[in-house]
């Protein structure tokens, strides 16, 4: 496997692995903040 | 002569947002990119850090606030298991939509299988109960705790091979009582010793560290190195990309293997 396919590989699951994590990030963010808000 | 700086949040966001990346690198390279195996090696030593970073975190935020005990272990299983729960979902979505029989896979392989990286969800939790346990309800100094907390990850890691568990799932678990230790002791460290002693501890470490010795000190070495370090880089503040990549650390680790 080519050094350029290679990092083109770990450009592209990085990129989709930080894409993943920020949407589970930003929607636990969210529950969290309703709930905070539903507690008053 | 130069004063040690702090271990505080600016560099612990650092290493946060650098050992996800580095761990995935790493299981790039053991599907066959050899193009990054020499990144991919660090793997091991990020995983001995997740593991210190922990232990330090824990020690040094009840050594500053006695309060942090309380209500301690709803807050921090939460903040581990809510990523979980969703990853686990989002696996088991991924794997029905490449058609794979998921209640044969529950049952030949367990729960454990289902989210690739879960062992360190698992492993932290017990610890996570072990230290809750032992500052909530032992009435003692906090050394004292420190040892017993210790004692009790140690315990799991002499347990663990008897009772079936593969070696990754307990052999870096000795970094975690390191970060406790250098918890407890970062007063001292850092009123006692200058930026050179450390450097110098440092490149001592890391002789060592490279050395190959095996495992039954690298868990112990590594974090060490990396403490040293640490203490002789000065503080700053952390650019914004930092500051968003530690904020998704644990996802980032947690979800890797569906990009992967």
């Amino acid at each position: 496997m080519g050094v350029r396919n290679t990092f083109a590989v770990v450009g592209v699951v990085l990129l989709m692995d930080i894409a993943i994590a920020y949407l589970i990030h930003i929607s636990l963010k969210r529950v969290r903040l309703l709930r905070v808000k539903a507690q008053g | 002569m130069q004063p040690l700086s702090p271990y505080d949040k600016p560099k612990v966001n650092v290493l946060k947002a650098i050992l996800p990346i580095i761990i995935i690198i790493h299981h790039i390279a053991n599907e066959g990119f050899e193009g990054v195996r020499h990144i991919g090696m660090l793997g091991n030593f990020a995983m001995y850090l997740f593991f210190a970073m922990s232990g330090y975190g824990l020690t040094i935020s009840y050594i500053e606030n006695r309060q942090y005990i309380n209500g301690f272990l709803k807050k921090s299983l939460t903040k581990l298991f809510a990523p979980y729960f969703v990853a686990l979902a989002a696996f088991v979505v991924y794997r029905h939509f490449h058609g794979v029989d998921q209640v044969a896979l529950f049952q030949e392989k367990g729960l454990w299988f289902f989210v690739p990286t879960s062992w360190y969800i698992y492993v932290l939790s017990y610890f996570y109960i072990f230290f809750f346990v032992v500052f909530r309800y032992v009435k003692s100094t906090v050394t004292v705790k420190v040892v017993l907390t210790c004692a009790l990850v140690v315990g799991y890691v002499v347990v663990a091979p008897h009772i079936g568990i593969e070696p990754w799932r307990y052999n870096r678990c000795p970094a975690f009582c390191v970060g406790m230790i250098f918890a407890l002791f970062d007063s001292q460290i850092r009123t006692r010793f200058v930026r050179w002693q450390a450097l110098a501890a440092f490149f001592i470490l890391l002789a060592v560290t490279i050395y190959p010795h095996g495992h039954i000190i690298k868990p112990l070495i590594t974090p060490a190195t990396i403490f040293c370090l640490m203490y002789c880089l000065p503080s700053s503040d952390n650019s914004a990309i930092v500051k968003f990549l530690s904020s998704i650390s644990l996802e980032m680790f947690i979800i890797q293997f569906i990009p992967i």
